[in-house]
């Protein structure tokens, strides 16, 4: 008997505990933020906007979003404010992006990377994407193309664009934290704009990456730039490549890219292999891949061309901006740290004497479904 | 005498003592890029420590760790040295739960006070440990397949995410600080098992099957976490990974693996699990302690001994409460640890030399005797 009475009034006593936590926030007191954006306002306050998804109304399955910004002298001070100023809870684990405005960029980032770290409501997995000349908040004026949220359609088109194009670089908070810290390379961010289109609202485009000394940021590149960073980084995992022969484009598919890098003794002179296997997408008018000595042409005017563009970039990067992107000084950490460790002060001003000589070897291996040209018959 | 256990169960019970809080914790070291290789210092000098301890179970075969010390030290300092292997045990346990309550209110319930988590914890503690070594064990030897399964799995999901750089240069170019984190992690977990003698009684190990428990414990421990170290390291790299408490929570929620995502969740069982096992674990060490010291039946079973869990079940989240003030301190704390730990866990070096010599004298005496007659 004793034990049934125990027993019961264990029971009763889990009833209390089963109730959920004492300071817990019901559903509808919780909103969900899908990107945050971060702009600096003239006084030197952070202002915080963030998306914020809710269900739709009148009984529709659809998911509206609604912006809200508010101000702080630290981004986590804004974004106290705004779970003050709209009486909710914030939860942040659905938060894809952090947009940041290309002031706060040149300003430098650091203050923002620490935070997103520390703050245990963030994912590190976020991405860190920069708006070239607008605001940032200015993102989630955008027409919503094909996705519920402004934030989950950049956020997946970076991420397809890393699959299928590898034009756009990745930057999770946490590969942001290892460049800031890391010996020897430079942060990149991808950047977007956005653009007003005639009729029919604004637009989110990417358009290249913004690149870093520390934690500032001191230049630009393209989207084309930006894709043969990534094939000099060994990262792009297919791509596509449009060249101009004699008037007549030809495009081509990576298949497969293979880079290796190496420096020599003097530590200021890398070499760089490049070997790509591609496929043909459009062939060049009047040229025959299935003939040995059209391909090899064709496969060698495509190598001088790859060669002489990433040597293009290398020289751009490191006479306009003197940012050691490519990672060559973190090269010779792994190779030689005690040489490192007697070079790293003065790596910076190294950087902009480091010499490249280049070898790209491209090996065309299919056309598709037909290794010929259609011939127009033009009478 | 309470049922024995087979050596399988003893085994996988040794093995999650040593990795319970490792996985979660593999950011706390100086060796940075060479964490990995403290590991494996630390595994080098437990080598001949879990060769003594071994070889204590073949000369002293179903002997605790507490009735050895009554053998060798005699009846009131053996019991002298038992209490303070209680209180180490008990430590150990509080360490345990506090590691699961912190890692718990950092990563989820970051508002609920850790007390109450605390609280919740020991309560689990309590009802396992009460519930005796049997059921403690055959739980282990089903979990820790598990574990070993999510280890293999988070390395093959994590593949397309690891950067290879982050290993290199494979070079020690601060010995003293891989040499500091090794003893770090010897003293914390490889050496605590110590205290793991103490289940002696319960295994049968008379020929020398006490080498196959310790030693093969041991191998697969320093295996699952050098192991998991290498992922974090690979995946988050060293700057990531030095910052982060819970380097293998992060590593793991990291994983993109077309729609398996967000696994998280699995790594905080596990931790949350092998936590609060090795915790129970600990106070159940800590009772057998207490029944050698005041000479209770061995035949009476653990649930008639209530007050007793209770008492130490209390002890355990006092110690735990107090014994740092928030995780910023762990870090000093470890360090500390590593200190007043270390005469504790290399004690058996003592016992043992003092019962080798016990030893060869008895079997002289046989051979003399034997001669006689």
């Amino acid at each position: 008997m004793k034990k049934k009475i125990c027993l019961v009034l264990i029971l009763f006593l889990i009833i209390l505990l089963l109730c959920g936590c004492f300071n817990y926030s019901d559903i509808e007191d919780t909103v969900v933020v899908s990107g945050l954006a971060v702009d600096m306002c003239d006084d030197g306050q952070y202002k915080v906007t963030a998306e914020i998804m809710s269900a739709g109304s009148d009984n529709e399955v659809a998911v509206e979003t609604e912006q809200k910004s508010e101000y702080g002298f630290t981004v986590f001070e804004a974004i106290e404010n705004l779970k003050n100023s709209s009486g909710k809870s914030f939860n942040f684990r659905h938060c894809q992006v952090i947009f940041i405005s290309e002031q706060i960029s040149n300003d430098g980032i650091s203050d923002i990377i620490d935070f997103a770290f520390h703050y245990s409501g963030f994912r590190l997995s976020m991405v860190l994407t920069v708006i070239s000349g607008n605001d940032a908040a200015s993102v989630f004026e955008c027409e919503k193309l094909l996705y519920d949220t402004v934030s989950y359609g950049v956020f997946d088109m970076m991420k397809q664009d890393q699959i299928a194009n590898s034009k756009c670089p990745s930057a999770q908070i946490y590969m942001c934290l290892n460049s800031l810290e890391n010996k020897g390379k430079e942060m990149i961010i991808p950047m977007i704009s956005v653009e007003e289109q005639e009729g029919e609202g604004k637009e989110y485009r990417f358009t290249g990456m913004s690149i870093y000394i520390d934690d500032v940021q001191t230049g630009t590149l393209s989207v084309e730039q930006s894709q043969l960073f990534m094939i000099f980084m060994g990262k792009t995992m297919n791509g596509e490549l449009t060249y101009n022969f004699d008037e007549n484009y030809a495009s081509f598919e990576i298949k497969d890219l293979s880079v290796s890098r190496e420096v020599e003794e003097n530590l200021s002179v890398f070499d760089l292999n490049i070997d790509m296997i591609i496929s043909v997408r459009q062939l060049p008018e009047g040229v025959d891949v299935s003939d040995d000595e059209q391909r090899t042409k064709l496969e060698e005017e495509l190598s001088a061309r790859i060669k002489e563009e990433i040597n293009d970039l290398f020289l751009y990067v490191r006479d306009t901006y003197g940012s050691d992107i490519f990672g060559l000084g973190n090269q010779i950490y792994h190779v030689n740290p005690s040489a490192w460790a007697e070079i790293s002060d003065e790596w910076k001003e190294l950087f902009k004497d480091v010499e490249l000589n280049i070898d790209v070897s491209c090996k065309i291996n299919d056309a598709g479904r037909s290794s010929k040209n259609i011939v127009p018959n033009r009478r | 005498m309470e049922s024995r256990i087979t050596k399988k169960q003893a085994l996988c019970m040794l093995v999650i003592f040593i990795i319970s809080n490792i996985p979660v914790l593999t950011g706390y070291t100086a060796a940075e890029r060479n964490l990995w290789l403290a590991y494996i210092i630390a595994f080098i000098a437990a080598l001949p420590l879990y060769l003594i301890y071994s070889r204590l179970t073949t000369i002293y075969p179903e002997k605790s760790l507490y009735e050895i010390f009554g053998e060798l030290f005699g009846r009131i300092p053996g019991k002298i040295i038992s209490g303070v292997y209680i209180l180490y045990c008990l430590n150990i346990a509080a360490m345990s739960v506090r590691n699961v309550s912190e890692f718990v209110n950092i990563v989820s319930l970051d508002k609920t006070p850790q007390i109450f988590i605390l609280l919740c914890c020991m309560i689990v503690c309590f009802y396992v440990a009460t519930r005796g070594i049997r059921t403690m064990t055959k739980f282990a030897i089903l979990f820790l397949p598990v574990f070993v399964i999510v280890v293999f799995v988070m390395h093959i999901m994590s593949l397309n995410i690891y950067n290879y750089s982050n290993i290199e240069p494979i070079v020690i170019d601060d010995v003293p600080d891989v040499l500091k984190s090794g003893w770090v992690c010897f003293t914390f977990p490889m050496a605590e098992s110590v205290v793991f003698l103490s289940i002696n009684s319960f295994v049968k190990t008379d020929k020398g099957e006490g080498k196959k428990i310790y030693l093969w414990g041991l191998v697969i421990s320093v295996v699952i976490i050098v192991s998991v170290v290498l992922n974090n390291i690979l995946v988050l790299g060293i700057p990531t990974m030095i910052k982060l408490y819970y380097p293998t929570y992060t590593a793991i929620s990291l994983i993109d693996f077309g729609v398996v995502r967000r696994l998280e969740i699995v790594s905080s069982a596990l931790f949350f699990i092998s936590g609060l096992l090795k915790g129970s674990f600990s106070l159940y060490l800590a009772y057998i302690g207490y029944k050698n010291i005041f000479d209770k039946p061995k035949e009476r079973r653990p649930r008639g001994y209530l007050w007793i869990f209770l008492g130490g079940t209390v002890l355990i989240s006092v110690a735990a409460y107090f014994l740092y003030p928030s995780i910023v301190e762990l870090i000093d704390f470890l360090y500390a640890y590593s200190i007043y730990a270390l005469p504790l866990q290399l004690f058996p070096i003592v016992l043992w030399i003092i019962a080798e010599i016990k030893y060869k004298k008895n079997k002289n005496k046989n051979v003399i005797k034997s001669d006689t007659m």
